[in-house]
């Protein structure tokens, strides 16, 4: 597997941050892992904004938005990164504690790619994560 | 049904009619009998002179036997009208001569007529004289004397009682025909006015009738009367309004106590939900540090082992607890989809996804015949899994477990029940059963979070429905949940 390709994990919660990056690296993708620790600054690095205003890594090839975060939301960034031509076509998985059917059924309105409930079982959790790259890296393709 | 009237009127003219016939009769009757009586005796008296005179004037003739003479004398009586005949016997009654107006009276050869008292209808009465001189008899004398002046009478009578009868009756009608106007005018006229308000419900109408007899009482009490109904119908509008208006009072209140309830409704359902999702994320750190955690630990250790399970344990616990309670919420907001459910296929395909989990107990199934029901089948589908993976629970301990399904069925519902051998509950606490987080049996004997029948009965209630329990200690228990049938 290509070492160069980044996946953007946005999660305001330290505990949060800290299982998905143990989840990540039981599968060797601890590396490629950049951290926004809420929507805002997402925004700043998808936008080269902020601090992010001279990255020079691509883009990510998925992103894992949390929607519960301070500033602004996980649906607020999805429905701006769905709206740019550019990123629009990165998949953008929801992983997150909710499943208020409202919040699914607007994020599904706004064109994410997949809404997954975090498993409680820590287990659970990390399969659905080796599930989850397996499916989004490996297998899916994306318009170039 | 119309009722043939007869008005007031011709009332008191047949009346009157009636008085004037029998008025007529009255005076007849008595004129009759009075003049009849009076006319005879003048007639009686009359004949007796006249007979007296004639024997008179016949003593000579008679004497001397010259019949001629005595025909002279009594032809004399031609002058005198009511004088019909006259005829002159012997001694032995034996006929000497006579003279007769009327050639339709029989007079006797022999033998005096002596019709003295003959009937009113006969046309004369005879009266006799003897002739009488120095006390010797010299003959009879007998007069045929007219009735002619009694009928005269008798007809003067009826034309007069008649002509009087005839102006009394004018009089009469005319009187009435006053006094019907000064007696009925006010009762048409009241009449009329109850009509009037009768039809237009008008009761601002009143009769002008004000006569001073027992018709302007009358009158003077109907307006009265319809003046009460009108105050009471004032009355009756301003209550109606007052009810009207407190009505839509109560109403508005109502809407806004709906209003608010709906609001801390939705605040209480809003407050579970977040809740149930900030709770989530601390738990599953806690399970997943707890993981990470033991998976470093250098090496095994039973007691730590035995802390970790415990804390895995509790972790999935509270887990369980969160999404009961997001179910139990979920039900309370989601808007349901109602459609006919074969019920039966339903029960059949969650008993089939408990098979695996029991087979390795003997459970008996006794499925009867159910109904269709209207319902939201995920909702159903909820409720009748949380009642059978209780008959499963709750008989975990029995050797042979017996579970019945079946239902009962009225005109307007359809019960259907869940029955098992299990372990019971005590009947006391029936009611305990479909609350929230409450439990009849501790966590060590049986699994739960206390949230299932609470689901069950918030399902069944929002489709109109009703639950309850019957249950004996160690003996089982029956869920009855009844369903209304759906309206046509």
């Amino acid at each position: 597997m290509k070492q160069t390709f980044r996946i953007l994990l946005v999660e305001d919660n330290e505990n949060d941050i800290e299982l998905t990056l143990e989840a990540f690296t039981q599968h060797g993708l601890s590396e490629n892992i950049d951290i926004c620790r809420d929507g805002a600054e997402a925004l700043d690095y998808l936008f080269y904004k902020g601090n992010f205003a001279n990255r020079t890594i691509e883009n990510p090839i998925l992103i894992l938005l949390d929607n519960k975060m301070p500033k602004v939301t996980g649906i607020e960034v999805l429905k701006i990164i769905k709206q740019d031509n550019v990123l629009k076509n990165i998949p953008v998985i929801m992983l997150t504690s909710s499943d208020i059917d409202k919040d699914i059924i607007e994020s599904y309105n706004l064109g994410v790619n997949a809404y997954v409930v975090k498993p409680v079982d820590f287990e659970e959790f990390i399969e659905a994560v080796k599930t989850l790259g397996l499916f989004w890296i490996t297998l899916n393709k994306v318009p170039r | 049904m119309t009722k043939h009237i007869v008005s007031i009127k011709t009332k008191l003219r047949r009346l009157m009619l009636l008085l004037v016939a029998i008025e007529l009769v009255i005076s007849l009757s008595l004129h009759l009998i009075t003049d009849i009586g009076k006319v005879q005796n003048r007639l009686q008296s009359q004949s007796i002179l006249y007979a007296e005179l004639l024997s008179e004037y016949c003593i000579a003739p008679m004497t001397f036997n010259d019949s001629a003479a005595v025909y002279d004398i009594i032809k004399k009586v031609e002058v005198i009208p009511k004088l019909l005949a006259v005829a002159v016997y012997t001694n032995t009654e034996e006929l000497i001569t006579l003279y007769s107006k009327d050639s339709l009276i029989v007079i006797p050869r022999k033998g005096i007529e002596n019709t003295n008292n003959s009937g009113i209808f006969s046309k004369y009465f005879t009266k006799t004289q003897t002739i009488v001189y120095n006390n010797i008899q010299l003959g009879i004398i007998c007069l045929y004397v007219s009735k002619q002046e009694i009928k005269e009478s008798i007809i003067n009578d009826i034309r007069w009682s008649f002509f009087v009868s005839i102006i009394i009756a004018i009089v009469g009608i005319i009187l009435i025909e006053i006094f019907q106007r000064k007696i009925s005018n006010p009762i048409i006229d009241l009449l009329e006015t109850i009509k009037t308000i009768s039809s237009t419900k008008n009761f601002n109408i009143r009769t002008q009738s004000n006569t001073n007899d027992e018709i302007g009482v009358l009158a003077e009490k109907f307006n009265e009367f319809i003046e009460q109904i009108q105050k009471k119908q004032a009355a009756e509008i301003i209550a109606k309004q007052e009810i009207e208006n407190l009505n839509k009072e109560l109403e508005e209140r109502v809407k806004q106590r709906t209003l608010q309830l709906e609001q801390s409704n939705k605040d209480l359902e809003s407050f579970a939900y977040s809740v149930s999702h900030d709770l989530r994320a601390p738990i599953r750190h806690i399970d997943g540090f707890t993981k990470m955690l033991e998976s470093k630990l250098p090496e095994k250790n039973e007691q730590i082992q035995h802390y970790i399970d415990k804390i895995h344990e509790s972790s999935k616990n509270m887990q369980n607890l969160i999404s009961d309670l997001l179910s139990y919420s979920r039900i309370g907001r989601q808007e349901l989809q109602m459609d006919m459910i074969h019920i039966q296929s339903v029960i059949e395909e969650i008993i089939e996804t408990y098979q695996q989990d029991t087979q390795d107990r003997s459970i008996e199934w006794i499925i009867h015949n159910i109904p269709k029901i209207y319902g939201d089948i995920r909702l159903i589908r909820l409720a009748f899994e949380n009642l059978i993976s209780n008959a499963i629970k709750y008989t975990s301990k029995k050797e042979h477990a017996i579970i019945e399904i079946g239902c009962n069925i009225t005109p307007e519902t359809i019960e259907i029940f869940i029955q098992d051998n299990g372990v019971g509950f005590d009947q006391t606490f029936a009611d305990k059963l479909f609350g929230v987080f409450q439990r009849l049996h501790s966590d060590k004997d049986f699994q739960g979070t206390g949230i299932g029948l609470a689901n069950v009965k918030r399902i069944i209630q929002r489709h109109g429905g009703s639950v309850r329990a019957e249950g004996k200690e160690n003996e089982g228990a029956t869920f009855y949940v009844t369903f209304p049938k759906k309206k046509k």
